[in-house]
Parts: C-alpha cells; structure tokens; sequence
C-alpha cells in the first residue's frame, strides 16, 4: 500500500513540473493566435449583426405594409370607394381608430382618378401609379427627419385595383435598435439622421451599408469600442482564459496518467482479493450444497470432495482427494455389467472404468444424467443419481469433470407408491362409475313402474280425492325423477365420464322441443313463452342435442317456475359463421322475481339457489344451473346470467358450433292419436316383450293394450330367441318388433339381440331397446349390437306410438 | 384650270353633303367583376343595331358601339362619362347593372345632357332626376316598384308575414328597404328585422346574418344584393338549414346562373327572384320573338335558347337600343349633322314615339314621356304589370 502511495506523489510531481514548463509556451502562442484573430472575429460579429438588424427593421416595414393590406380588403374601405361616399360615418370612425401594428396615424383614400375620397396626405405620383398599375404590392417612404414613415396600398375589389390607401406613422428609432452596441443611421436623398454621442472615434471604424427598401437607406454602425474598453482589461481576460487552459489541460494530464498508471497497479491488487474471496465463497457454496458435488481431473481421479459427500459417502475428503477414483464411490459390479453392456452397443471397447461414467461427454454432450448404485465407506449401499458435466479450458479442451450425486432413494420409493395410488384410483373410480349406472338402473327401473301405474290409474275412474292424491304421486315421482338425473348428470360429469355427441341438428327444431317439454308447465302457470329467431342463413349444427335441449329446458323450467306473471322468451343469435364454425347464443328471459347480484355469482356452482327460501318455495337441487355451466364447458362455451332483482332474469349460453348439413325436416307427429283411438288399426303388428321386471312387463303391456295391441313376454335374453324361433315354427309367423330390456338374468339384452342377428336374422324383426339404461354409451353399445331404436325407461306411450309407427314401415319394406 | 378647280371643289361639295352620319352608342357597364351581365346587355344592344340594319333599308346613318368597364366603381363610370363628353360622335350611353354609378353620378349625367339608356339598373333615383334636366331612360326593373311587387306577392300570395330584410349597404338597397317598407305596409305588416351589409361580405359575417334570422322566429326573407355576395350569404343559410321562402331582387341573376343554381340547389333555398315577363324560354313565342330568338342564335353560335343569359340584361337591351335606334331613323330627316341638335331631337322623339316599336316584352308606344315631379315614373317603359317571380333552373336559367 505504501508503495501505491509514493508512485503516486511521484507522478503528480511530475505532471506540475511538465506543465508549467507548458503553461509560457502555450501564454505566447495563444496571445499571438488571439492578436492576429481579433480583428476578424470582430469583423465576423460586425456582419452577422448587420444581417440581423436588416432583417428586423426589412420585417417590421412589411409587417406594417401587410396589416395596412388586411385593411384595405374589408368592406367598410370598399364600398364608400366603390360609391365614392366622402360622408361615409362608418368609414371615418373606422379610420379613426385604427392602429396598424399599434402604431397610430393619419390616413388617406384616393380613387383610381387620384381623387382624395379621404384625408390629404402629400403623395408621389409616381408612387400611386406603381400602385394603381398594380406594379407594386405596397411602397414605404421615409418622409423625415423625425422617423416618419409612408406606406401607400391598393385596395381591391374582385380582384381589380380600384383606389391607393396612404398611411403616415411616425416609428421611433429605438423600435428597431435592440443592442446598446449597435447604432443606427437612417437618410435618404434629402436628409441623414445620427445619434448624437456618434462621435468620431466611432466614423473610424469599419462600417457597413445596406439597401434594405427601394427608395431609402439604412446604414448602420457597430461599435466594438466596448469590446476594448481598456487594453489591461483585454490582457488580464487573456490571461485568466489561459490559465484556465493550462488547468484543464493539468487536469485533463493528471486524469490520463491517473487511468495509465495508478489505476491497473490498484486493479491488480483488487482482482487478487476478489479472487482470494471468490475461492473462499466457491468453498462455501459447494460445501453448503445438500447434494454431493465432485470434480475430478480428465482421468476420474478425485480433486475435490464437499461436506454432503462426506456426510453420505462416509469418507473424508482428504482421504480421497488425489488418491481415488471417483469409480470407487460405486458398486464395482454395475459398473462392470454398464460397461460390458456398452461394449456390446457400442462396438468398440471401453477398458477405462471411468469412461463408463464420462463416455457421452466425450461424444460432445454436455452433462450425462444417470443413476447408480453408491457404496459408503461402510459398504452400505444407496441409489444415487450423477449428474456429470466437463470443466474445460478457454480452448474447449476438457480438464476435468464436476459431478453432482443426489441420493434417489426416498424418492424411487416416492414413485413407486404414487403408483400403487394411482391405481386405487383407477379402480374407485372405476367403481364410482360402475356404481352410478347401477344406480341408474336400479332406481329408475321401480320409478318406471310407479310412474307408469300412476298415470294408467288415473285413467280409471277415480273420485276427486283419489285423483288429487294421484296427481300428487305423479308430481312427486316427477320431481324425484328430474332429481335423479340430476344427481346421475352432475356424478357422471364430476367424473368426467360424460361424453358428447357430434351429430347433425337444426337449431330451430332443438328450441322448439325445448318449448314443447316446457310447455305444459308454462300452460299451466299461464305464463306466455316466445321464441325470438334473430334472421340467419345457418340453423343447422353438428353438436350434442340432447345436451343444449337439456341446458334450454332447464333455463326454460327455471324460467317458468320462478314467473308469476308476465313472460318468458327465448332468445337465438348466430353471433358469427367463420368458416365452418359458428358462435350462437341462446337466451332465456323472463320476468320473475329477479335475483341479487350476489346470489348470482354463486348460481352456476353446484347444490346452489338464489336463497334457501327459494328451495322452500320452489323446490330443486340447486344442481340443473351447475349442470348446465358444466355441459357448457364441456361444449367449450360458456353460461351467463344478469338479472334485475324484482324485474327479471336473463339465463344464456354462448356455444361454439361447426356447420352442419342442411336436411329436409320430417316432423314428428309424436302425439298424433287421441285418447282412444287405436293405433293398431292404421300400423298393426305382432309384439314381443322382453323384460325381466313383472311390473314394467305389466306396465308396457297395458300401456300397448290402451293404443290396441297385445304382446308376447320372454323374460330374458334367451326366452326371447326361443320365442322367435317358436313362433316361427308352430305359427309359421314372425314378430314385427320386439321391445328389448337391456339387463337381464341369464342372457341379457346386447347378447340376445346379437344372437337374434346373426342367427336368426330372417326371422329377427327390429328390436328396440327399452332400458332404464340412459347413458350415451349404453344407447350407442345398443345401435352397435343391431338394435334399431332405443326408448329409455320411464317409458311414455307417445314414445311407444312413435316406434311402432316407424317400424312398421320398416317392417314393410323388410320383412 | 379654273374649270378643274370648281369640278373638284363641287366633287368635295358633293361628297361632304352625301357622307353618312357616324355615332357612337356607349356602354358604361360592369364587364369585370360582373362580367356575364355587362357581356348581356353588350349583346343585347349589338343584335337589336344588327335586326335593325336588317329590316331598315333606308337608314342614313352608321352605330357603333365602345364598350367601357366601370367595374361597378362610380368614379370609374364618372370617368366615363366624361369621356363620352369629349367624344363628338357619341350620341347615347347605355348604363347597366349596379345602381350605385348612375344614382352618384346622376346630376353629372344630366347636367351634362348625356343621353343615358339603362337596360339593367332598379335603383329608384336613376331615372327620378334631382336636376332641371332629365336625360336618363330606363327599361328595366325599377326599384320605385319593385320593392311593392315583390312585398305584395310575398304578402297576399305566399302568405308571409314576418319577412326580414337583408339589403345590401349601397344606395340602392337602402332604396329598396324604404320602397319594401311602403309595400309591405300597403299590405297591412310590417318588416320584422332588417339586417344591411356591405359588398365583398365575409363568410363569419353572412353567418351572423343567417343566426340572427334564425333567432327573430321570421316566415320569410327579402333579399337586395349582387350575385356574388348572394352565394355567400346562402351559403350561411344552407348551413344553418335555413328553409324560409326567399323573395330576392334580380341583383342576383348578375353573374354566372349555373353557380347561382347550384348555390340554391345544394343549400335546399327556395328562391324566388323579380324579372320583367318575358323570357326566350316561354314555350309560345310571336313571329318576332321567333326571329329576334333565331337572330341571336345563328349570330353567337348558340344551340340552345338556355344559352341566352342572363336573358333580362339580353332582353333589356335589345328593346331599348331598337327604340333608340328607330328614334334616330326617325329624326334623320331633320338632320344628323350638329351632335348637340342630334340629341336633343332624339330625346324629342323618344319622349314622343312616332311609331310605336315592337321589342320582346311588349310593343312600345309611346314608353317614355317628358319627365315632371307630377309624372315621375315618365322615364320608365316597364311598371309592375310587367314584372314576375321566377325561380332558378338547375340549368341556370329562370323558370
């Protein structure tokens, strides 16, 4: 440090020395160069000032010419000219008050015959030809000794000239002066005008003459006696701007010298600390590592060794280091099994125990990732993964190589019990599945028969008590129905079994039987309901149907339940058809009860209602909106709501859609027959039931006896075939349609039907499927097996009529 | 010799005592910044020398006419005037469109006995002389009545009742705001508002104009101005979607028509503007408007009687120099020698028509009378019997 010190006096003395030395070479030659340029610098400001000061008073002329110019345009010059009205009032007053430039002054108006129509000032005539011939656009004068000026111009009108206007003002000098250096001399032919302390000191001096308007003169003197007041003045700023010179240049050395000389002994000194520390730090860092970190030289032997690896090998790091091979970490078997096995892959052979470990990094890779078997030093093993990487020189050339080891044991055993979980799931899940469509089965099968009793009870005669009770059986059974699926929707979506359908489908006729499962409600509640079709060229979609039917009857429900008066409307927009993928938004709006806006936040989450009363009054899960915002999503769309509590709700959904085909519509007339009427007699045919269940079997058999048919029952899958085959050959007839249960004892539904078509397929009429299985892929295993519909239970009588309509002329065409 | 010298003296005798008369019929009008209009009555006055030479065989006399600009600058029209003084041939001046030059310089006129026609000029005091003499005849709309006919068809026939006045700041339209004052009140209302403003009107200043109309809750508007300040003041209306019925004077039929229609067109205006009655576009036209119309065409090259405008300066025109020009076939008998003596028989004659003269509008008597306090419309041809509203075509010209 004391040596810093002492270098550094030494160059500073030297650099005083130096530059004084500089300091009388530079004071001669700057006071020569300052001398011999004075003159022309002074010149130089001389010129620059005049170029200034003729621009300024050029400016300040025409500035006046154009604003007398201006005026001259307006119509109250104008028109007392143009009629040469000498009483004009108006232009009198005008004048009067008029300040061009804020300068004041007296004014004249001559005709184009030079006829005064106002004022009498003195003129050229030369000058108003100029003007009236329109040669000139305007003309100053200097009319005095008194700085009085002239300015004649024409006023137009329609674009002729058709009289001058004269204007005298008087423009004090110092109007134009700006500088206190800086005289002005004015003259013309017929006078000069000075400034009175314009001695003769000044005359001497070098002047400048400038032409600045056609008719007068302007000269003007710059004075630079103030520049050399006093000489000693003049020498002492010389001298003062010198020193300042020579201090900069000190400065500007010092600096230099500073940066060349002191500066690099002084890095040097703090590189060697900063290296010192950075070893010390490095140090540190490896050794606070948790995991074991190792660098080795090219040939494996260890050179380095951290307190983890201490901690887990067992060793010390001295024992170790420049003694080992890091090869003897592991266990010598693995290590003989890799490499034989490397040999064999890789056609060439790896002698070196240590190659097996750096092989890849030899090949180019940067960092080798593998797992190996460690050995501590008490010969207790662990899993252990290497993270192996070069270290090379600045030429690229491996010197060594710095290993990680991070002991994988826990964490293989982690892995191997996430699968074990994993597949527990799998199979609860599995099972949570299974369980949702037993359950569907099982509760809708004796729902089926409850509701099916119900309603073929209340066609027998009943007093109106019975009735009242029935009808509230039927309501409840109802109720409890739409719960159920419900419940089966959300599981099946929570478990993300819910699968969509793709199929073609106009958007008209899916909001149409919206309306028409909605309506006996909306009937009942006397509530109108309105379809608004905003106009678009696109109504057919692929897409799930029966999903948006079920999202639009669920808003429609909602809607009509929660209106006591008034209206509820539907609402379709084809928002956009890009291509082949469309946007539509569906809307349902009503004029109910209205909901807050903090209930509506929570009205799509699942077992939810705007308030518990509303459960109390309205009854439901609370689970239809979540189902809905579910089928949404899973449709990549999207639910909304807004609602104004006591005016209304509006419940919407936004769908993307691709573009379907469009198709001819054949409308169903599903409740065609009336009470009564058989239907037998128009589509008859030879039934066979196929149901487990006796009260379903006894259900479906009176609800067929109401519209005039009768049937045969098989109680499974196997009486089924055997009845086809039966009726073949003691009656040499065949069945026209057989009503097929899906589950069944002994042979179920997907089986017999199998049976039926690929045995017996000439003798096998079309077979409808009837099961409280309602899933889509219970319905799709049923089209897949050959089955031709598919009712799902509760079973209604339309649903009935519409089959055997329609397969009765199936039935013709193939049978 | 002698004999040679008394045959060229009766050869000169003969052939001064045969020379035909040489006269100069002046125009002092607006060729500059009105041009169209002081271009009309030009044509006018030079088809009615051609028609006359034409159908008069026996005329001892040659015209010609010097067209002077005044740019409607009185001082220029004085300036003039005083040139036709110093001319010896000048006979007559026809004066034409602006009032201004003929009000100011009316005692010049007069005093100075210059024979003035003005085809194309309403101001009232035109043809009212202040001085002793009257030398001032016109044929055309006069203010003294116009102000009355157009106050009358706006009133009884259109309905109004509170018109405001917007009158151009001259002689002429201050004459004209008295004269609609009267007729209005003759009509049993009065003016509602009265706005006056000068030539060369800025827009800013026609917009306030078309504000104040629209604040002083007024049913219609009277309009005395030149065409050119007209385009801006309707301009202003049009953007303040003015749609008052506007009842104008003929001031703005002096300039380009087409841009005048267009102006009303684009503005949605309904302007409705005095002319006298006849118009080369009336679908029935007499033998001689027939010819007179067929003249003007093969002379100027034009396809289409739409070309004739404006047809009033035309029409004007040719009427009053074909009476002038019959006036002096009429005193060549008396003699054309003493310019002074010329002129003063002409003044004779016109005020005392032989032989009436048939012009488009109607067929002159004796249209012109010795002027007196007690007759002073006596220098008047036209009154309002003559006078009509027309509307502008798209096309330009007056339906």
């Amino acid at each position: 440090m004391k040596k810093s010190t002492s270098f550094k006096s030494k160059f500073l003395y030297f650099t005083v020395i130096s530059f004084g030395a500089i300091l009388g070479v530079l004071l001669l030659v700057v006071s020569f160069m300052l001398n011999s340029s004075f003159n022309t610098q002074a010149e130089k400001q001389i010129a620059s000032s005049l170029e200034v000061y003729s621009h300024k008073i050029n400016d300040k002329l025409n500035s006046i010419s154009l604003g007398l110019n201006d005026h001259a345009k307006k119509s109250v010059l104008i028109n007392p000219l143009m009629q040469f009205d000498r009483n004009s009032l108006a232009l009198r007053d005008y004048l009067s008050e008029l300040s061009i430039l804020g300068y004041k002054g007296s004014f004249s108006i001559l005709g184009f015959d030079q006829e005064a129509l106002i004022g009498s000032i003195k003129f050229d005539e030369s000058d108003f030809t100029a003007i009236i011939d329109g040669e000139r656009d305007y003309i100053i004068n200097l009319l005095s000794n008194n700085n009085e000026f002239q300015f004649l111009v024409p006023i137009k009108f329609s674009g002729t000239i058709e009289g001058v206007l004269i204007f005298k003002t008087l423009i004090p000098k110092q109007h134009f002066a700006y500088a206190s250096n800086t005289n002005i001399v004015i003259s013309n032919k017929n006078f000069s005008m000075t400034i009175e302390d314009l001695d003769k000191k000044i005359k001497n001096l070098k002047s400048r003459q400038k032409d600045l308007v056609s008719n007068f003169k302007i000269e003007i003197f710059f004075d630079p006696y103030t520049y050399i007041k006093n000489k000693v003045y003049t020498i002492a700023m010389i001298f003062v701007f010198l020193s300042l010179l020579i201090s900069i240049f000190a400065l500007y050395f010092y600096h230099k010298g500073k940066t060349n000389f002191i500066n690099p002994h002084e890095e040097l000194l703090k590189v060697k600390t900063e290296l010192d520390n950075s070893v010390s730090f490095k140090d540190s860092l490896i050794n606070s590592s948790a995991h074991i970190i190792i660098s080795t030289d090219g040939s494996g032997i260890i050179q380095s060794f951290n307190s983890a690896g201490e901690e887990n090998f067992g060793y010390k790091a001295k024992e170790l280091i420049n003694q080992s091979s890091i090869c003897e970490l592991y266990d010598v078997k693995e290590i003989e099994t890799k490499k034989l096995k490397l040999n064999a892959q890789m056609r060439s052979v790896i002698k070196n125990d240590f190659d097996v470990f750096n092989h890849e990094i030899k090949k180019g890779k940067d960092a080798s990732d593998t797992q190996w078997l460690c050995i501590r030093k008490d010969r207790t093993e662990f899993q252990g993964r290497l993270i192996l990487t070069a270290i090379k020189n600045k030429h690229g050339l491996i010197q060594g190589y710095l290993g990680i080891i991070e002991d994988i044991t826990q964490l293989n055993i982690a892995k191997e019990m996430e699968k074990v979980v994993k597949k527990e799931l799998e199979h609860t899940a599995r099972a949570k599945s299974e369980f949702l469509a037993n359950m569907s089965h099982e509760i809708r099968t004796p729902m089926n028969g409850v509701l099916g009793m119900v309603q073929l009870l209340s066609e027998t005669d009943l007093d109106p008590s019975q009735s009242e009770m029935l009808n509230t059986i039927h309501t409840c059974g109802d109720s409890l129905l739409t719960i159920l699926n419900d419940i089966l929707d959300f599981s099946k979506i929570e478990s993300g079994k819910m699968s969509l359908e793709k199929i073609n489908f106009n958007i008209h006729k899916c909001i149409d039987n919206a309306l028409y499962l909605t309506s006996h409600n909306a009937y009942l509640k006397g509530v109108t309901v309105k379809f608004i079709k905003n106009e678009s060229s696109q109504h057919w979609f692929k897409g799930d149907v029966t999903r948006i039917t079920q999202i639009l009857v669920n808003y429609l429900s909602n809607a009509i339940k929660f209106t006591e008066n008034g209206e509820v409307t539907i609402e379709l927009e084809v928002k956009s058809v890009i291509e082949d993928l469309a946007k539509i938004t569906i809307s349902v709006r009503d004029t109910g009860i209205g909901i807050s806006e903090d209930a509506l936040k929570k009205l799509f989450n699942a077992f939810t209602q705007a308030d518990t009363s509303t459960t109390r009054k309205f009854g439901g899960t609370g689970l239809g909106l979540s189902i809905c915002a579910k089928l949404a999503q899973l449709m990549e769309g999207e639910v909304f709501a807004t609602s104004v509590l006591g005016t209304g709700s509006t419940f919407g959904v936004n769908l993307p859609l691709k573009c379907g085909e469009e198709e001819v519509i054949t409308e169903e007339l599903v409740d065609d027959f009336k009470e009564g009427s058989l239907l037998s007699s128009n589509f008859p045919h030879r039934i066979l039931l196929v149901e487990d269940n006796q009260v379903n079997q006894k259900l479906v058999k009176m609800m067929l006896k109401k519209i005039g048919y009768t049937c045969d029952i098989a109680n499974n899958g196997l009486e089924a075939v055997q009845a086809v085959q039966q009726l073949k050959k003691s009656k040499n007839l065949v069945y026209t349609i057989i009503f097929m249960d899906m589950q069944m004892p002994e042979m179920d539904g997907l089986e017999a039907t199998t049976v039926l078509l690929e045995k017996y397929k000439s003798i096998t009429p079309p077979i409808v499927a009837m099961t409280a299985n309602a899933f889509a892929e219970d319905k799709e295993k049923c089209f897949s097996v050959g089955m031709s519909d598919f009712i799902s239970k509760p079973i209604s009588r339309g649903d009935i009529s519409r089959v055997l309509k329609k397969t009765y002329n199936l039935k013709s065409s193939s049978l | 010799m002698l004999k040679a010298i008394i045959l060229l003296v009766c050869a000169l005798q003969f052939n001064t005592s045969f020379a035909q008369a040489e006269f100069n019929f002046y125009l002092d009008a607006d060729l500059s910044v009105h041009k169209e209009s002081g271009q009309s009555i030009k044509n006018g006055i030079e088809t009615a020398i051609e028609f006359f030479y034409k159908t008069n065989k026996n005329v001892d006399f040659k015209i010609n006419l010097v067209p002077l600009d005044h740019r409607g600058n009185t001082r220029r029209s004085l300036a003039n005037f005083k040139k036709v003084l110093k001319d010896p041939k000048a006979v007559a001046v026809f004066g034409g469109l602006h009032s201004p030059p003929l009000i100011t310089n009316n005692s010049f006129i007069n005093n100075n006995k210059i024979l003035t026609f003005v085809s194309w000029a309403a101001g009232g005091p035109i043809s009212r002389s202040k001085v002793e003499e009257n030398w001032i005849y016109r044929l055309s709309v006069d203010d003294a009545q116009a102000g009355g006919f157009i106050a009358k068809h706006a009133v009884v026939k259109k309905g109004c009742k509170k018109p405001f006045l917007v009158l151009e700041k001259t002689p002429w339209g201050k004459s004209n705001e008295k004269n609609m004052k009267k007729g209005l009140e003759e009509n049993g209302i009065k003016a509602h508002k009265v706005q006056l403003f000068g030539w060369g009107i800025s827009k800013s200043s026609s917009a306030e104009i078309a504000e104040n109309i629209v604040k002083s809750d007024s049913d219609c508007i009277f309009f005395v101005g030149n065409g050119k300040d007209a385009k801006t003041i309707f301009t202003s209306f049009g953007n303040q979607k003015l749609s008052l019925p506007i009842f104008s004077h003929w001031g703005i039929t002096g300039g380009n028509g087409q841009e005048m229609a267009k102006v009303i067109n684009k503005n949605n205006l309904s302007v409705s503007i005095i002319q006298t009655k006849f118009t080369f576009l009336n679908t029935k036209l007499s033998t001689f408007q027939k010819e007179i119309k067929a003249l003007i065409l093969k002379k100027y090259h034009f396809s289409t009687t739409k070309d004739i405008i404006p047809m009033s300066g035309w029409v004007h025109s040719f009427d009053l120099a074909l009476i002038a020009l019959n006036s002096l076939k009429e005193i060549q008998k008396e003699g054309l020698k003493n310019i002074s003596k010329t002129k003063q028989l002409l003044k004779n004659e016109i005020e005392n028509l032989r032989i009436p003269v048939q012009g488009l509008i109607k067929n002159y008597k004796k249209p012109f009378k010795s002027y007196t306090k007690n007759n002073k419309n006596a220098h008047e041809a036209l009154n309002s019997n003559d006078y009509i509203m027309r509307k502008f075509n798209t096309d330009g010209t007056l339906l």
